[in-house]
């Protein structure tokens, strides 16, 4: 395979920080390359600079032996680079014709669009990415995985010889995953070369051929998958050894603190389990399983229409979320940003918003005892943040989900609902962030943890329920949880059936090196 | 999926998203019980005439207003906006003095054209404010329409009357029945829409409201857009003022009242949302035709005055609301389809479902 990109020496600078350090590395034709650092390691700035967004410092880009030098986005495009950014562009009222080729539709006379051709064209493009779908349907009728499928066909639209995929499975579940990973070998065996950018380092093993390491701005290496363990790659990244196992804490079956039995609304149907006293009870499933639904019903933030929750031996049915939060169960939202963290306020101010109570005397909040509160929650938690004052749209995801956190350890829940505890979130962080969620069990919290991420649960939890299309499927003890059954169960395949066809189905092996 | 549901399906996806297309059912069964009710027929051409000679200044800065909106912004201007073209246009039809300058009398088309021009100056430094000096569009607008209607009233006065017939003559002519204004609106109103519905500089708007930094990254330039369109805007309105000083047969640096609040009242009717990225000019037009045959319906049927802004919030509120609900049904019913549309190349092997 012969060299179609290569980064010579670029350097960025940012006020105060210094993003990119003399970057230096190849990317071969044809191959599948994987980026990864921590937050703010700068592989987003170095996708930026290759995306023609800004220009870099000091270095060069070549390509394909000739060095480029990108004035703007548009000139990167026509010269092959495709950008799938992590955020969707998309928009959601108009065609998916026209959002593949938005600003650039196929004209005829008069610059009149020609939606003929247009719809022809994008239709042979939804083809190529494995979609059979109209290309007039409008695209906020179509799901994530869809969405996501048509932001490529987007990229590709202009004969992209190298996509980079920005963390493309980050709101996409494993299922869908394995549909991305076909569509990226098949564009590999075409001879695009693929930028893959993710937290997800399980998946690197499956898609990636050679992966590229950065660290604070500076480059630590390429490796080739196949000769390297993750293990090593996380070493790279983080400079550390990171345990990443099951931690035993000796939690055995116990009086149920909360017991659901029936539990239904238009997003689940007859839905029971227990959670015990100290347990952390993981709830799997793929998106649209129901998972957060479930969460959202017994918060009382959605309402349900049929179904028991006893909580303490008494029957409750919260209609309102302050009804819930009075009664001792606290819910950490999937989507931080959207529905959780005050962007614009200080982290002080962030923590104490569900605990106003606790530091009001006559009507007045009394901020030195809830800053001296909440510094700390910001010790014990390690919260990177220069002050409490800092505003917490400046601090790292990481960071963000940890004052998430702090929020409702202040609040003390008896019952602690966490819906996806580490999406966006660096490994270091990640590993953080277990810690704290089994030291909060230990501490007496049962906590209901939902995710997407298999491996995760298997390492946090002791029960683990499995959900598929708005029903329970499965529920499984630590000690007999794999991947595998998860997976199966997700799909929605009982095991028996598994049992009888082996286990060995290539398809899912999400997990690879894990 | 069965025959029946996807004729249902088609259907209700017509109501949700051809809001011009719902709004001419509601009216024609509105006109059957004015006529069952009241004897006649309510759309004769006498009515008919009246109420779109009515709603021409409207309708007119409308379409402008729906461009705004499709790209998630306002213009609040528009009323002054209007005022100054209108003004403008008779100052330089009468002669006058302003600021010590000695303004002798235009030929009509010379008037008209520098009440066109000052209306785009005005909608110029709307756009320039908005997108270059990045004012939030509603305080940039908000301060312009003070500025530009105390312009306005300075220059044009509370009257410049008695208009050359020459300059008269173009409102207040009749073609088969209707008066010119309804003609030029009619032509105003189809050409917007097919800009906007076919031209591909126009379909820019779309994604400019609704997903800006993706139309940044997919090379649009959004502060030109933005620009072209706010002088769009104060084209329009200059074109409503002289249009409407040549019906009146006078013109007055005076601001029409709340005019911008029911243009953008009747373009969310029609569909639009201001939170950008939707609508279109049809449904535009069909709002401010929904809103003032109510009026006009209304008044036929004798119903006091003041019931008419309770009747037209309302209204405003249930396009809001039923706009919501259907999208949430609608949208329920999209996501049960989940992965249908996925080649199960992977599933297949892994489930073989």
């Amino acid at each position: 395979m012969d060299t179609l990109l290569e980064f010579k020496g670029i350097m960025k600078q940012f006020p105060g920080v210094r993003a990119l350090d003399g970057i230096t590395f190849e990317v071969r034709r044809g191959e599948v390359h994987g980026l990864v650092g921590e937050n703010g390691a700068g592989k987003s700035t170095l996708m930026h600079i290759l995306a023609g967004v800004y220009p870099p410092d000091a270095g060069t880009l070549v390509l394909e032996g000739r060095e480029v030098r990108f004035g703007d986005e548009q000139h990167a495009q026509t010269s092959g680079i495709g950008m799938v950014f992590q955020e969707r562009s998309l928009v959601g009222s108009l065609s998916i014709a026209e959002n593949i080729f938005v600003g650039r539709q196929p004209v005829k006379m008069l610059n009149w669009v020609d939606r003929k051709s247009m719809n022809r064209q994008a239709g042979a493009l939804l083809k190529r990415v494995g979609l059979d779908l109209d290309a007039t349907a409008m695209v906020s009728t179509l799901s994530s995985i869809e969405q996501q499928l048509v932001e490529i066909a987007k990229a590709l639209s202009l004969d992209a010889r190298i996509l980079i995929l920005d963390e493309p499975t980050a709101t996409i579940t494993e299922i869908e995953t394995q549909i991305l990973f076909d569509l990226i070998r098949d564009l590999k065996e075409k001879g695009i070369s693929v930028i893959y950018i993710s937290h997800r380092l399980e998946e690197l093993s499956s898609i990636c051929d050679r992966v590229s390491v950065l660290k604070d701005g500076v480059y630590q290496g390429t490796r080739t998958m196949a000769e390297v363990s993750l293990d090593e790659i996380i070493t790279m990244m983080v400079g550390r050894k990171i345990l990443n196992v099951y931690d035993d804490r000796g939690w055995k079956t116990s009086e149920p603190i909360l017991q659901v039995r029936n539990l239904s609304s238009t997003a689940f149907s007859g839905v029971s389990f227990d959670l015990a006293t100290r347990e952390i009870f993981g709830i799997a499933g793929l998106a649209g399983a129901g998972r957060t639904e479930i969460a959202l019903a017994l918060f009382g933030a959605d309402p349900y229409a049929r179904g028991d929750v006893t909580l303490r031996g008494a029957k409750v049915h919260f209609r309102r979320p302050e009804d819930a939060i009075n009664a001792g169960i606290g819910y950490l939202t999937e989507d931080r940003k959207a529905a959780g963290l005050f962007l614009e306020l200080p982290v002080a101010q962030n923590i104490i918003s569900a605990n106003l109570q606790a530091f009001t005397r006559r009507g007045l909040v009394r901020d030195r005892t809830a800053n001296d509160e909440c510094g700390g929650f910001v010790a014990r938690l390690r919260i990177n943040t220069p002050s409490l004052r800092q505003l917490v749209m400046n601090l790292s995801g990481g960071n963000q989900q940890k004052v998430l956190l702090a929020r409702w350890l202040m609040k003390n829940s008896e019952i602690l609902i966490i819906d996806e505890p580490t999406r966006g979130v660096d490994v270091g962080a990640k590993n953080e962030i277990y810690e704290f969620i089994r030291q909060m069990a230990k501490d007496g919290t049962s906590i209901i943890a939902i995710s997407s991420e298999l491996p995760e649960l298997l390492i946090l939890c002791d029960r683990i329920m499995v959900m598929c299309q708005g029903r329970k499927t499965g529920e499984l003890l630590h000690g007999d949880a794999t991947e595998e059954k998860l997976m199966h169960l997700c799909a929605g395949i009982p095991l028996e059936e598994e049992a009888a066809r082996g286990a060995s189905d290539a398809a899912f092996r999400v997990g690879g090196a894990t | 999926m069965n025959g029946s549901n996807r004729v249902k399906d088609a259907i209700v996806n017509q109501l949700i998203n051809n809001r011009a297309l719902s709004l001419l059912l509601l009216l024609v069964v509105l006109a059957a019980a004015m006529s069952l009710a009241f004897g006649g027929i309510f759309f004769a051409w006498s009515n008919l005439s009246g109420i779109l000679l009515n709603l021409v200044s409207e309708a007119i800065l409308a379409v402008g207003m729906m461009y705004l909106i499709v790209s998630g912004v306002i213009d609040l201007s528009i009323g002054a906006n209007l005022a100054l073209g209108g003004a403008i246009t008779g100052i330089c039809l009468k002669g006058s003095i302003i600021f010590g300058l000695v303004i002798h009398p235009q030929p009509v088309p010379v008037a008209i054209l520098w009440g066109l021009f000052a209306s785009s100056i005005g909608g110029l430094l709307n756009g320039l404010l908005v997108s270059r000096v990045g004012v939030n569009a509603l305080i940039a607008t908000l301060a312009m329409s003070k500025i530009i209607g105390g312009a306005a009233l300075y220059i044009g006065g509370s009257e410049i009357a008695d208009l050359p017939e020459s300059f008269n003559m173009l409102s207040q002519t009749r073609v088969f029945g209707f008066f010119m204004p309804i003609y030029y609106m009619l032509v105003i109103v189809v050409i917007a829409a097919i800009l906007l519905a076919k031209m591909r500089y126009f379909r820019r708007f779309y994604f400019i409201g609704g997903n800006l930094r993706s139309a940044r990254l997919s090379g649009i330039n959004v502060n030109n857009t933005l620009t072209v369109m706010f002088v769009l805007m104060g084209l329009l309105a200059g074109l409503a003022g002289v249009i409407f000083a040549a019906r009146m047969g006078n013109a007055s640096g005076n601001t029409l009242p709340n005019i911008e609040l029911n243009v953008i009242t009747a373009a969310i009717i029609g569909g639009g949302s201001l939170s950008g990225g939707k609508g279109n000019v049809a449904g535009a037009f069909m709002g401010v035709l929904f809103i003032n045959v109510i009026k006009t319906s209304m008044v036929i049927a004798g119903i006091d005055i003041y019931w008419q802004p309770i009747i037209v919030g309302a209204i405003l509120i249930s396009a809001v609301v039923i706009d919501i609900v259907l999208q949430e049904r609608y949208g329920a019913s999209i996501s049960l389809r989940k992965l249908q549309s996925v080649r199960r190349r992977t599933l297949g092997r892994a489930g073989s479902a």
